[in-house]
């Protein structure tokens, strides 16, 4: 299962960003998500970019890893906590800006598609957000 | 969290303070804080572009919390429109930011002499320059300090030339595409030299019972999510509301001379949704995503984009201007944003003059209704003070008093502030509501128009004053907790819901009625926040303007009908009646002092302002 993103139907509202962070760590901070919705304000042109591990073939952010932090278990990219040691490369090497860091978390966040059941997929309004089985 | 950040512009300092327990209680947050900071430290007299003037941006205790539509901010200042109480609501992020940032609210003090932003971050405030921004539109200026601060997650509320030109209908924009409109706070920014506030903050919002909040969202969600008209909302959003408006006669046309448009279709929600639609954007938590983003896909406007239409601005810029299609609304929109302009009084301005013009009693204007150059000219000219713009840009009450005599009884406003999208003459509650609006004629206080078309256009009966003040205070307290008000409004989301979520938030126990209370109190304290500027203020002050008593309406289902004086009069005042106000409109002492507003009484006896004793 991995999560299908339709930029075209964000309106970037963060209900998805809200719902990620009180549903991990029961906190009311959308910068504690694993998923972001942004607005992109162009000359003549505006976008909504959805910013969320898509669990691509390739995995980049592992490859990137120097510690081996980063394992893919089947289900999910996950981020085993003795090993991280906050160097931060993982987050660039991600072609879909799927990671995020916050400064009281020793981790990365990467989704963890909610243990088989995604919270913010349930919650977007506009139906932007879907799961799709590999 | 519990503090206020106090910006000394003068001094260039910033003060930390703790919230008070009377304000977190009898004020609650919001426009709350707001009027009782300006009752306390805005005395009478100061004029608005003074330094003595402030600004209060300010959430409340629901901001930013999991819930429908909490991506809400109050700004209140004393307004260089009315010289008195004015107030101003926008969407988007920027009071999530603010309370993430940990800061409950800001008050801008004093003046800068060079032009500087307002940066909040996590703990702090600074005072940053802003040289290099002034000149830009509100959306460019945005953008810039994006760019520059090379973060795209930062909120900004920014005034674009308008502001910084002292336009007194100036307006803030924030987002990209929300505003907080009326009133002219962006000129009072501007005066201040403050081009912009930006707000970033990373830490969590402290919540009670994290749990309660949780299920009472999901609750709401759900409900949203399952009601027929959330889809509706998301489509067209406000823009539902043209075609509506037109077929049931309120629709302003040609300065409010007509309230039926020839032309409403090429204006419509349908036309947006066929012709420019390309997107949807929602303020912060949003359980029904109403901004619309519109591209014009072809012709001499093509490639404009803007957050909206919504109805305000279509209404007031497209057919109270006579505007041609919805390319030439969303042209025209976003000239308005970009500029830093409020599209409801630049609407209601530009239909004046042009109306003036015609009659021969304005000289210098070379727009025409339907004129979408002429007009898209005459907004930069009022933006840059330019030619006839300079005078234009005072608002349409002054230009009315400088010409005298016809052009008074054409002067669509309330108090100095232009009145909004609804022709009421066949509409008494809703002339009403834009006679006592706090602010001076909006529709945000009471949007009374449907109890109209509910109970009867031409009833004069004392529900509708009675209707009009239950609106006035359950509107404005969304404006206090700080949320949206339309899931209510236009999904009847149960208001059990915000007595559940701020017990929630807050761990406090208050019944929805306690809460209303609050925004009673709130809007005796705006209505002595008038009185004590203008101790002459009588009942007349609540009077919508002479067109709509002596102009019947021209055309449409309600041909003939005009606002009844003798029935308005009495509307009026079983409104003042129903408040505990003497018959001039002036809360007795009984009434404040049964709000916890002894304090105003003391404050007005000694300025010589005379109250009953009720």
């Amino acid at each position: 299962m991995r999560l299908e993103v339709l930029e075209e139907r964000c309106a970037a509202c963060g209900v998805c960003e809200l719902t990620c962070a009180l549903a991990h760590f029961k906190v009311n901070n959308p910068k504690k998500s694993a998923i972001r919705a942004e607005m992109w304000v162009l000359k003549d042109d505006v976008k909504m970019r959805i910013k969320v591990c898509r669990l691509c073939e390739e995995k980049p952010c592992i490859k990137a890893c120097p510690s081996g932090a980063l394992k893919f278990d089947g289900q999910r990219v996950e981020v085993d906590e003795a090993l991280c040691t906050l160097c931060k490369k993982c987050a660039p090497a991600c072609p879909f800006e799927g990671i995020f860091f916050h400064e009281d978390l020793r981790t990365p966040l990467v989704c963890d598609l909610c243990n088989g059941d995604p919270r913010c997929v349930r919650m977007c309004p506009t139906g932007a957000l879907r799961v799709t089985e590999s | 969290m519990n503090k206020i950040a106090r910006v000394n512009l003068t001094k260039r300092e910033v003060k930390v303070q703790e919230l008070t327990e009377e304000l977190v209680l009898n004020y609650v947050g919001g426009r709350g804080w707001g009027a009782k900071m300006l009752w306390d430290e805005v005395p009478r007299g100061v004029e608005p572009f003074s330094p003595e003037n402030k600004v209060v941006i300010a959430t409340g205790p629901l901001t930013g919390t999991y819930f429908t539509g909490t991506g809400k901010t109050t700004l209140c200042s004393k307004s260089p429109m009315t010289g008195a109480y004015g107030d101003s609501n926008v969407g988007g992020r920027f009071g999530v930011e603010l309370k993430q940032a940990g800061f409950d609210a800001l008050i801008i003090e004093g003046k800068s002499d060079k032009p500087v932003y307002v940066k909040v971050f996590d703990g702090g405030v600074s005072i940053e320059k802003a040289d290099h921004l002034w000149g830009l539109g509100s959306i460019e200026a945005e953008e810039a300090l994006k760019r520059e601060l090379n973060d795209r997650s930062i909120s900004c509320l920014t005034i674009g030339p308008a502001g910084e030109n002292l336009v007194c209908f100036a307006s803030i924009t924030s987002d990209f595409g929300r505003q907080a409109g009326r009133t002219g706070i962006g000129a009072v920014l501007g005066s201040k030299k403050v081009k912009a506030v930006v707000a970033s903050g990373s830490m969590d919002i402290p919540i009670y019972d994290v749990e309660s909040m949780i299920e009472v969202a999901r609750e709401a969600y759900e409900y949203c999510f399952k009601n027929e008209g959330q889809k509706a909302w998301i489509r067209q959003g406000t823009m539902q509301l043209i075609l509506w408006s037109n077929e049931n006669s309120a629709l302003p046309t040609r300065n409010m001379s007509e309230a039926v448009y020839e032309k409403a279709e090429m204006i419509s929600g349908d036309a947006m949704e066929s012709r420019v639609k390309i997107g949807n954007h929602g303020c912060f938590c949003c359980a029904m995503p109403c901004g619309q983003i519109s591209r014009v896909k072809e012709g001499k406007f093509a490639g404009t984009v803007v957050e909206g239409p919504e109805y305000e601005t279509t209404a007031m810029i497209g057919s109270n201007c006579a505007l041609n299609s919805i390319e030439e609304v969303v042209k025209l929109n976003r000239l308005c944003d970009e500029l830093g302009l409020d599209t409801i009084s630049t609407g209601g301005v530009v239909a004046f003059a042009i109306e003036c013009k015609r009659k021969g009693l304005l000289k210098g204007i070379e727009a025409d209704f339907g004129d979408v150059d002429g007009i898209a000219k005459l907004v930069e000219d009022i933006a840059y003070r330019r030619g006839i713009g300079d005078l234009l840009a005072h608002g349409t009450k002054r230009v009315a008093e400088k010409l005298g005599g016809e052009a008074v009884k054409i002067a669509m406003h309330v108090k100095g502030l232009e009145i909004s999208a609804y022709e009421s003459r066949a509409a008494p509650a809703m002339a009403l509501a834009y006679g006592t609006c706090d602010i001076g004629a909006h529709h945000n206080r009471a949007w009374a128009i449907t109890y109209d078309i509910k109970v009867g256009r031409t009833l004069y009966t004392p529900d509708k004053a009675k209707w009009v003040i239950y609106l006035q205070h359950v509107r404005s307290l969304f404006d206090i907790l700080t949320c949206c008000r339309l899931p209510w409004v236009e999904l009847s989301l149960p208001l059990t819901y915000y007595e559940r979520l701020y017990r929630a938030v807050t761990g406090i126990d208050r019944k929805f009625d306690d809460l209303l209370t609050v925004a009673e109190r709130v809007y005796n304290l705006t209505r002595c926040i008038w009185l004590r500027e203008y101790p002459h203020m009588d009942r007349s002050w609540d009077y919508p303007p002479p067109r709509w008593f002596e102009e019947g309406l021209p055309s449409g289902p309600f041909k003939g009908v005009k606002l009844d004086r003798e029935g308005y009069g009495r509307l009026l005042d079983e409104y003042y009646r129903l408040r505990g106000w003497d018959r001039n409109g002036r809360p007795t002492k009984s009434k404040l002092r049964s709000l916890d507003l002894g304090f105003v009484v003391e404050e007005l006896e000694k300025l010589g302002v005379d109250l009953s004793e009720g």
